[in-house]
């Protein structure tokens, strides 16, 4: 996403849309707590060895399975004895990382095809847009697990995968935003004064395009970090020892009978999560649509 | 209308194409030799060269597609490279269950979403329409298995209300046994559609409930209960029916993960095994067999189309 470069007037009406459009979502009390927590994720993230009181990975073999708040372990440790809580801090790291992959592949595919068939049309679209149609029938993780088939199991490998099945909702999101503008007056102007087609796209289309694909990143975000946690969960995605919170649940699972507390904080902390991406979505979708009632 | 029918039947022909040309090309991205895999791990060059003009992988690739995809159509999926069994065997063994189990999670998800969804759409505001609304943000947010671990510990573990794990087809135990086996999964991996259904019907009944015509028959003096579901519901069905079809890919791939913890011998099971062993025949047939699903499915829904909306049908 841009952010707006040219220096603005101090004057407070003269505001730029960017700036309207943050206000509006911020004005919100629900985005702001989303945007707060996920700032502390990514805070989590980043600090993740100042933070935790243990090494990550450090097998306390004597103080194994205990219950949160047993001294100096705040959640409680797993079958090796190791902390819950530094596992928990160093796993949002893979959070905050593993997403991005998935989305930073989606957004390349599909923005880069969806404008293309929609500003180029004819036999490019139909060609893409069957082709968006084969890749969304099939069931994002069912593709995943195939590409996970193909490339072997590994963290990097189900976010390409997961990123790739992902893109042809942007793709149509994209394309229709792009259509819907192919015909406006100030494109055919651009045409006219003798921008190129790709200059063309991408500051003149692009930029109407911003606000609907800021929702569905948003949404996203989201699905990734559930598809990272079902696939690590799995065994496919990140593999032992490293954490992440659908691994952490992994060992959850296998520990169930002696540690069935072990499910809660990575639980609870996907979910947090992904419902903070949720609303942050709807939360942009809701200041969108005020924004075109206002004009 | 049977016009509309078939030609959406004949749209899915180069869906189902690609996706076929897709799944067989991924046997040609792997690393590894498909022949080797196949002759095992003590197999002389010889053998594997025999091996390789047996499985016919020296003829060019889009030949291998072709005669592939004749088989294809015609049922024959291959055998697994790790069991040597045919592949559709394996899969019309696994399908009840992975069946079974979307199925409730569906009929769970349609009662409770609709329930949730018009209490809260009737009356918007009211503290049961909190509630619901709050209720559904969560459910969406929850990953299903996770939800399926703690009901596992709770209902199953701690209470000893439900079995923990396994399956019995109704053949072997009866109606009550297939459904108490199944009753925990369907549940867990059926409490996102139903948050995802409680917002639609919610905002469907809400957008319904301001149209004229409820007014028109409610002030004609129809009873609540005819107005509500003759004219809010059948009109509120539209989004909520299409959210539906689009949520049964994600049930699926849902399934695979609560196959796996709670003990089904499913489609999920099977796809995690061969994924593991790069079993390509029997990946390639699961995908073909879940996309087959998805896409009848769509049909399924956009044939609804017809009952719930007459404007569809004379277009």
């Amino acid at each position: 996403m841009t952010v707006v470069d040219a220096p603005e007037p101090a004057s407070a009406r003269a505001r730029s849309p960017m700036q309207v459009f943050t206000r509006r979502v911020l004005r919100s009390k629900v985005n702001l707590a989303c945007l707060v927590f996920l700032g502390l994720v990514v805070v989590c993230a980043v600090f993740a060895p100042l933070l935790a009181p243990f090494d990550p990975n450090l097998q306390h073999l004597d103080s194994r399975y205990l219950p949160p708040f047993s001294g100096p372990y705040v959640f409680g440790t797993d079958d090796l004895g190791r902390d819950v809580l530094s596992r928990a801090l160093l796993a949002s790291r893979v959070s905050v990382v593993a997403p991005l992959i998935s989305v930073g592949v989606a957004l390349t595919l599909g923005v880069s095809f969806g404008l293309a068939a929609g500003y180029v049309g004819g036999w490019v679209d139909s060609v893409l847009s069957r082709l968006a149609d084969a890749v969304n029938a099939i069931p994002a993780l069912v593709l995943a697990l195939a590409v996970i088939a193909v490339l072997g199991p590994g963290l990097v490998n189900a976010m390409l995968a997961v990123g790739l099945a992902s893109a042809p909702r942007l793709f149509r999101v994209v394309r229709g935003a792009t259509l819907a503008v192919r015909e406006e007056t100030y494109i055919e102007a651009a045409t006219v004064v003798g921008c190129s087609s790709l200059r063309t796209v991408a500051v003149h289309v692009l930029p109407n395009v911003r606000s609907p694909l800021l929702v569905q990143t948003s949404l996203l975000m989201s699905f990734a970090l559930l598809a990272e946690a079902s696939l690590s969960f799995l065994g496919l995605g990140i593999q032992p020892p490293e954490p992440s919170w659908g691994a952490m649940l992994r060992t959850a699972f296998e520990q169930q009978f002696l540690g069935p507390w072990l499910v809660v904080v990575p639980g609870l902390l996907i979910m947090c999560t992904v419902l903070s991406f949720n609303l942050l979505g709807d939360g942009i979708r809701d200041a969108i649509g005020r924004e075109r009632g206002t004009r | 209308m049977v016009t509309i029918v078939g030609r959406r039947i004949v749209a899915i022909v180069p869906v189902l194409l690609i996706v076929s040309f897709l799944t067989f090309s991924l046997t040609y991205l792997v690393p590894g030799d498909a022949a080797s895999i196949a002759a095992g791990d003590n197999a002389s060059a010889e053998q594997i060269e025999l091996v390789r003009r047996q499985l016919g992988l020296d003829r060019p690739f889009l030949a291998q597609y072709a005669s592939w995809l004749w088989h294809v159509v015609q049922g024959g999926l291959g055998t697994s490279l790790l069991s040597s069994r045919s592949v559709l065997t394996s899969l019309t063994e696994a399908l009840p269950v992975t069946l079974s189990l979307t199925l409730l999670a569906m009929l769970f998800a349609i009662a409770a979403g609709l329930l949730l969804g018009i209490v809260a759409g009737l009356r918007p505001g009211s503290a049961l329409d909190r509630i619901a609304t709050t209720v559904a943000s969560l459910g969406i947010s929850m990953p299903s298995f996770w939800l399926a671990l703690i009901l596992v510990n709770v209902v199953a573990l701690q209470l000893g209300l439900a079995p923990v794990a396994g399956y019995t087809s109704i053949a072997e135990g009866g109606l009550t046994g297939w459904f108490q086996h199944l009753l925990l999964p369907a549940v867990a991996l059926g409490t996102i559609t139903a948050a995802e259904l409680t917002r639609q019907t919610r905002a469907g009944v809400v957008d319904v409930s301001e149209q004229d015509y409820i007014r028109t028959a409610v002030a004609k003096g129809l009873p609540t209960r005819l107005v509500v579901v003759k004219h809010t519901l059948k009109n509120a069905a539209i989004p909520v029916v299409t959210v539906l079809g689009l949520q049964f890919g994600g049930l699926v791939g849902g399934a695979i993960v609560i196959e796996r913890i709670f003990g089904l011998p499913g489609l999920g099971t099977l796809a995690i095994d061969s994924v593991l062993n790069q079993d390509f025949p029997v990946v390639q047939g699961l995908v073909l067999m879940i996309t087959l699903f998805v896409l009848l499915v769509s049909l399924l829904v956009d044939t609804s189309y017809l009952y719930f909306n007459p404007k569809v049908r004379q277009s």
